[in-house]
């Protein structure tokens, strides 16, 4: 197996467009949840918004003008990811995309239905319907950076942003890429946010995340070469796990398999990243717990991403953020491991270790 | 050395019926799965005609709950069920963990129209939430697990058009590269007016008949249905004595970087992932290749291209048909059920027939079977290309 690093990184959420203003207001403990009017047929309710569009739409392509708001926020973290890593455009060819996604396009889904239902045949958009399948927002950002590599979504809860992570590992492994992309968007739409509402499930949010990783060569550098630049951190251990029939026993097994393919113990994991509820059971008790649920809302794959680049942040710059720590055990001197993971509770865990 | 993936289990369910007897017995004979559309009023648009199943008798579900369940998982399961039982895999199952590999592009989007309807006919909060339970892309997945009590993981692909073979050769590389040795994979999508509608905004649909590589061609057919395999390391197999239909011998994916629906004319995108499928398998001679061949405009010349640009000199006389004028465009079903149509040729000795096919067209200058003809197929590439430009391409062999 090669060790595979993470080499950019690109954000758009409701507390910050970028690394920086997202580390910061993480630091500070600011929130991007808020009271919301944006959606007519429901009452005001609690979002985590991207209110900074103008920052959307500088870093967009003009191609995805026209595109629905998943797609510019998708493609505006990838650019991030890549001119993070890079100092000048790199081949494309050998790079791939995998997105994760949760409920992807709603918005032009239900106005192209809407447009049928209402209308007639004659009013449903073209545009609407390509840009509602699910791989339009990875699509539209292959076509917008040029991304000849493969390109998969792949739909899921919130574990599609660490199953993106193993099959782009696989990808590496297998040396049918020499980089890729893992990028997850979601948008907010009423319907949505009406089920999720009635469902108990709040506040939810929108945004993007993306990483790019490589392998990394002897020397600790991307395989790239004659690149100054360093990596945040490295992925040593991904593991999904899906057991309807004994759901407790999902998380146990995907975190004790993350740990096996990263040659480590339990006692080796400094800080664990994790949705707000989440325990990751008795040999992980002494160990700290973050989250940016609190702070960002819930974006299911996006937040599960979002939380992968918190602990390489978190790596990358040594410090823990206070406003994030959901639950303080003992505080390490410095984070050298990190453990990322997701449970749905209904059987489907996934788990990624980050290390220096 | 790499290790070496047979397929033990087949599942199908298309227009030409339930389980793969009934399904090639139809395709060897050219008929045609196609007719008027019933599940929804299709007589205000341009093309009126599918290939929906018509006659599927559910065997009962042993635990799942049936009330709120989508169409698309009913054909998945009943397709996973058929596969199952002819890998004789259900004990092992038991103890051992599987990949469940899965394209698609709708998911429950059947489901989804539902609730939508009732949101527009009696507002956001009187619309029925059991309704959107099966409609996420995922839930189907998780369905098949609990119908069967699997455990293990699963990975649900949708790249469009691509989507079902994407997932075959996704689970043939974790077989491959020692992640799995067992997988379950294929791709399933169900006829709603949700796409129907879309293809006829896009132009994209025939209002006469599908007919790929034609002249005269002016469209697709969509269809619906689901292909399954299971997919065991050769040892494996070998061990536990399972019967062995055919090997999967390579794959390659490949993206256009493009354009979100129109394919990229010169075909060197998809004739990328033919190569690297065709490297993968060793460079076999290709017996026959079973064309993603949509009818569409664009896609038949540049499959042309592709084709005639990876497989090099003979690829003129390579026998090529497409079985979607028989059964449908199925989506993110179509590179999944088009791989078990391969390996159907290569079990039967037989390549299927392009039924409608009358009138050359220059610049799809491949060499087209009308009729289906006995033939020694040892080895087929399935092509799959998908909207957004997701390309990937399978190659199956005779188990030797």
């Amino acid at each position: 197996m090669n060790r595979i690093i993470i080499t950019g990184i690109g954000l758009i959420t409701p507390i910050g467009v970028g690394k920086e203003q997202f580390w910061q207001n993480v630091i500070s403990g600011a929130s991007g949840v808020g009271k919301t009017n944006r959606f007519p047929s429901l009452p005001e309710l609690l979002c985590g918004e991207i209110s900074d569009t103008d920052a959307v739409e500088d870093l967009s392509d003009r191609r995805l003008r026209r595109s629905a708001n998943i797609s510019k926020y998708a493609f505006a973290a990838a650019n991030l990811a890549i001119n993070d890593a890079w100092d000048k455009p790199a081949d494309n060819i050998n790079t791939a995309l995998i997105f994760g996604i949760t409920h992807g396009a709603l918005n032009y889904t239900q106005a192209f239905h809407s447009a049928l239902l209402r209308e007639g045949v004659d009013a449903a958009s073209p545009l609407f319907f390509s840009d509602s399948v699910l791989n339009a927002p990875a699509s539209n950002t292959s076509i917008c950076l040029g991304l000849g590599g493969s390109v998969h979504t792949l739909v899921d809860g919130s574990a599609a942003a660490l199953k993106a992570i193993m099959l782009a590992r696989r990808l590496l492994d297998g040396g049918s890429a020499d980089r890729v992309l893992i990028v997850c968007a979601e948008e907010l739409n009423e319907l949505s946010l009406s089920c999720y509402l009635q469902k108990g499930i709040s506040p939810l949010s929108e945004g993007s995340g993306a990483l790019l990783i490589e392998r990394e060569t002897t020397e600790g550098s991307p395989t790239r070469g004659n690149d100054n630049k360093i990596s945040y951190c490295r992925i040593s251990g991904t593991a999904s796990i899906f057991n309807p029939s004994y759901p407790a026993a999902a998380l146990t097994d995907a975190l004790t398999q993350c740990l096996e393919k990263a040659d480590m113990d339990a006692e080796n994991i400094d800080l664990i990243v994790a949705g707000r509820d989440m325990q990751a059971g008795p040999p992980f008790k002494g160990v700290s717990t973050v989250s940016i649920t609190h702070l960002t809302g819930d974006a299911f794959a996006a937040t599960a991403l979002w939380h992968v680049i918190l602990g390489s942040l978190i790596i990358k710059n040594g410090k823990i953020p206070e406003a994030v720590i959901t639950n303080k055990a003992s505080m390490p001197d410095q984070v050298r491991n990190v453990l990322v993971y997701t449970n749905d509770g209904q059987g489907i865990a996934s788990a990624v270790s980050l290390s220096i | 050395m790499r290790r070496r993936v047979v397929i033990t289990g087949i599942g199908i369910l298309t227009a030409h019926g339930t389980g793969k007897d009934a399904t090639w017995s139809r395709i060897k004979s050219g008929a045609s799965g196609i007719s008027d559309i019933t599940s929804f009023d299709s007589s205000k648009y341009r093309a009126k005609q599918g290939g929906e199943i018509k006659d599927f008798e559910e065997i009962p579900l042993a635990n799942l709950k049936d009330k709120r369940l989508d169409r698309a998982t009913r054909l998945l399961v009943h397709a996973a069920r058929e596969a199952l039982e002819e890998a004789d895999i259900f004990h092992f199952l038991k103890n051992h963990p599987v990949l469940l590999s899965l394209g698609t592009t709708l998911g429950g989007m059947i489901s989804g129209e539902l609730f939508h309807k009732e949101v527009l006919a009696l507002g956001l909060n009187r619309a029925r939430l059991s309704l959107v339970h099966d409609y996420l892309a995922h839930c189907q997945a998780i369905n098949v697990f609990k119908e069967f009590k699997l455990r293990g993981d699963f990975l649900i692909f949708s790249n469009a058009c691509a989507s079902g073979a994407n997932a075959v050769g996704q689970a043939f590389n974790s077989i491959r590269c020692g992640e799995y040795d067992l997988a379950v994979c294929g791709g399933y999508d169900t006829m709603s007016e949700f796409t129907f509608a879309g293809f006829n905004s896009l132009m994209a649909m025939s209002p006469s008949l599908c007919r790929p590589f034609d002249k005269n061609r002016d469209g697709l057919v969509l269809g619906e249905g689901a292909g399954i395999m299971v997919l065991e390391e050769l040892e494996h197999a070998l061990k536990r004595n399972a019967k062995i239909s055919g090997e999967l011998a390579g794959y390659g994916e490949s993206s256009d970087a493009y354009h979100m629906t129109c394919p990229e004319p010169s075909g060197k995108p998809a004739a990328a992932a033919i190569t690297k499928a065709w490297n993968e398998a060793g460079n076999p001679q290709i017996d026959y290749i079973n064309a993603h061949g949509t009818a569409t405009k664009f896609n038949d010349p540049m499959e042309t291209n592709a084709i005639l640009s990876a497989l090099g000199e003979r690829a003129g006389e390579i026998p090529v048909s497409s079985t979607k004028p028989m059964i449908g465009h199925l989506l993110g079903g179509a590179g999944a059920v088009e791989a078990i149509i391969s390996l159907f040729s290569i079990m039967h000795k037989t390549l299927p027939p392009t039924i409608n096919y009358e009138t050359p067209d220059p610049e799809c200058g491949l060499n087209i079977i009308k009729e289906a003809e006995s033939y020694n197929v040892k080895t087929v590439l399935s092509n799959s290309f998908g909207f957004g430009g997701s390309n990937a391409a399978v190659i199956l062999k005779e188990y030797e």
